[in-house]
């Protein structure tokens, strides 16, 4: 991977708030293609704060983020395109249908021409009900607004995908599904940054496990070195160690 | 990307319950507006008709002598225009006519207070200005918060959005959404009115209602940007409600009847007509008793005291009549004041523009008054050239002794027709106020960009 150029970069990267605390400090990350990189962490770690910094919903104090190479407070339209977005609660037009939301965000990601049969498909691919294809989100459960979520990240094509706690309050069968769909999306190259509170999936599922602590990246490790480790009780030691001094 | 936004917005607020209240209740109201005004206007138009039979009796009883006409006092009414299904103007509020001699032209009918009130005149301006207003605001005012309640904001601005089409995509969504029922009402209401035979269907007519459309939007486009305002200056719908209904009250109701006290209108009060008549008539004795001294015996038309008497008694008259002048003047002083401190609210910004846009209110009457001036020296240019036609007549004018007293051709007695302000004319008068409009909505188009580009949208 070190001659590949990451899709997902974080280049010294602070976020500190008006009101002072410090939410990401001087982090450093790079994801490369087909990588998936889960964020650990309790909350208020920076996790959410790292995924805002990369969709330039908030400026860094410091440093830069880096999207396909492109610098996401220069450049966000262009960097945009290269990424996507699930939240830990997708909710959409609850008037519009499944198809109709993920016509129009298709349409915001680039893809206009797109037909019906090209949406059923990715609706098949995540695991959506046929008959829920054209019916209305407000009454989706949880675990259907993830996967219609996770479609629109799929039918954009992005390949960056950002990913903040997105199984959290899903069941196990759905958590598993997503899981499923995660790890076909990383075979097809996608650079995938995870946060999550799941230490048993983030194992699962990652090929670089970080663990933030009050926006420090205190720890990481790589899929090979988790095997022989104690992922949970790594994190439970972190987490009852004492505070950083920032 | 513009347009797929706005589709959305679109489907979203049509689709929307209090799209479909708003939407019912602008029908009904057009509806039931429509029918009312034709009722209203067959009743003016009645009046009117009256009133110029009889003021054609009048000039006929006075057709046996020249020197009758002296007295005769037409009362000539403004007469009913069905613009003012459109904007009345608060003609209801205002005189209803002039009464005119050749010695001077008087107030007639009803006079309304100067300080009007915006509920007192029901016409279409009046629904947008209150009703429209309040549903254009409460269209948007969650536009921008609801979406990042909901969590949807995000993950639109996780693409490749920029923030301003995505502002501008929900404002051209609100003008639709708030423009289409508009004009299917407006064209249901000109059908109605059509088929209770109130020609409406003229391209004057047509000219006046887009110009008033177009007016309406921009009224409109305020209270849109306005609620768009609310939604990202605030953290939630809910109190972007709180604000926008503040506002609403504030622009629409408390403004517009905040102005005349501040501004102390009680010291530019006008007296009442007894007041003035008496004021006319202590004028008219000052200047007799000025003459007091003097012999103005009326002997023979060549004798100079009769010479005399006749200049006085013109003298006294037209002092009278200045009188009068002076308080219409003064009167319609200070409705232009009061409506000048009223542009503060764009609530009366947009009455102004639409009235004058019409041609009703102050602006009629003004240009009703100067035809009736004028009509006034036609008469008066006729009773010389019909009194000149007579070699036995003295040519005193205007006393009733020393006037011809030969019968004259009661056609050629020159008739009143009131003509309509052209619509050049109306558009100048309603620049100013449209300009006012289009400051305001620059203004707050400003804001809610600034506002937008700040908001925080996680």
């Amino acid at each position: 991977m070190a001659n590949q150029q990451p899709i997902l970069k974080a280049d010294d990267l602070s976020k500190r708030y008006e009101d002072g605390i410090l939410a990401v400090d001087h982090l450093n990350l790079n994801i490369y293609p087909g990588e998936v990189y889960c964020l650990l962490g309790a909350n208020g770690a920076g996790k959410t704060t790292t995924i805002n910094l990369f969709l330039n919903f908030i400026p860094p104090t410091t440093g830069t983020c880096y999207v396909n190479g492109i610098d996401v407070t220069r450049d966000p339209l262009e960097a945009k395109k290269y990424v996507s977005f699930v939240s830990e609660n997708v909710m959409l037009y609850g008037n519009f249908t499944a198809r109709q939301n993920l016509d129009f965000f298709a349409k915001l990601g680039g893809k206009t021409n797109l037909s019906k049969n090209d949406y059923y498909q990715v609706m098949r691919r995540v695991s959506l009900q046929e008959k829920a294809f054209e019916q209305r989100v407000k009454n989706f459960s949880k675990g259907m607004r993830q996967k219609l979520g996770i479609s629109i990240a799929v039918i954009k094509d992005a390949p960056g995908i950002l990913l903040d706690e997105p199984t959290s309050g899903l069941d196990p069968k759905a958590a598993e599904e997503f899981l499923e769909i995660l790890n076909e999306l990383k075979k097809e190259g996608k650079a995938i940054l995870m946060s999550t509170h799941d230490i048993f999936r983030a194992k699962e599922i990652g090929d670089r496990v970080g663990i933030m602590k009050e926006g420090r990246l205190v720890m990481e490790r790589t899929r090979e070195e988790l095997q022989y480790e104690d992922l949970v009780k790594i994190y439970i030691d972190y987490m009852k160690s004492e505070p950083l001094k920032i | 990307m513009f347009r797929y936004m706005l589709k959305r917005q679109l489907i979203e607020d049509a689709t929307s319950l209090r799209f479909s209240i708003y939407a019912t209740i602008i029908l009904a109201g057009l509806v039931a507006w429509s029918l009312i005004f034709a009722g209203i206007h067959q009743d003016r138009l009645a009046n009117f008709s009256q009133n110029a039979i009889k003021r054609g009796l009048s000039l006929r009883s006075s057709s046996s002598k020249l020197y009758n006409l002296i007295w005769v006092s037409q009362t000539i009414l403004m007469e009913p225009q069905s613009v003012r299904f459109i904007a009345d103007g608060h003609e209801g509020q205002m005189p209803q006519g002039l009464s005119v001699s050749m010695l001077g032209s008087r107030l007639t009918g009803s006079q309304g207070d100067s300080e009007a009130s915006i509920l007192n005149s029901p016409d279409l301006t009046s629904i947008v200005q209150i009703i429209f207003s309040f549903f254009a605001l409460v269209l948007t005012f969650n536009a921008v918060s609801y979406e990042k309640e909901k969590g949807t904001l995000r993950l639109v601005l996780s693409n490749s959005v920029l923030r301003n089409k995505l502002l501008l995509s929900k404002y051209a969504g609100a003008i639709l959404t708030v423009g289409i029922p508009f004009v299917i009402g407006l064209i249901l209401s000109l059908v109605l009115l059509s088929l209770r035979g109130i020609p409406v269907l003229s391209g004057g007519y047509m000219i006046a209602l887009s110009l008033f459309f177009l007016l309406s939007l921009l009224y409109l486009s305020f209270f849109i940007l306005l609620g768009l305002f609310c939604s990202t200056a605030t953290g939630s719908s809910k109190n972007s409600l709180v604000l926008c209904l503040l506002c609403w009250v504030f622009i629409v109701v408390v403004l517009p009847k905040s102005a005349g006290p501040l501004l102390r209108l009680g010291s530019f009060s006008v007296p009442t007509e007894k007041a003035i008549a008496e004021e006319a008539r202590l004028a008219g004795r000052e200047v007799w008793n000025r003459h007091s001294g003097e012999d103005m015996v009326t002997s023979s038309p060549q004798a100079e005291s009769t010479k005399l008497n006749v200049r006085v008694t013109n003298e006294a008259t037209q002092a009278e009549e200045r009188v009068f002048d002076l308080y219409l003047d003064k009167k319609m002083r200070v409705v232009s004041t009061f409506m000048a401190a009223n542009c503060v609210s764009p609530a009366s910004l947009f009455e102004y523009a639409a009235s004058a846009t019409a041609g009703t209110g102050l602006a009629h009457f003004m240009h009703f008054r100067r035809q009736v001036v004028q009509y006034q020296s036609d008469l008066i240019r006729f009773f010389k050239d019909q009194d000149m036609k007579d070699n036995d007549s003295p040519h005193l004018y205007f006393h009733p002794d020393y006037v011809s007293k030969k019968p004259f051709d009661f056609a050629a007695v020159p008739e009143f027709k009131e003509h309509v302000p052209r619509l050049l004319e109306r558009v100048k008068n309603a620049a100013a106020y449209g300009a006012g409009l289009i400051l305001y909505n620059a203004i707050m188009f400003g804001l809610v960009f600034i506002s937008f580009q700040r908001y925080d949208v996680r």
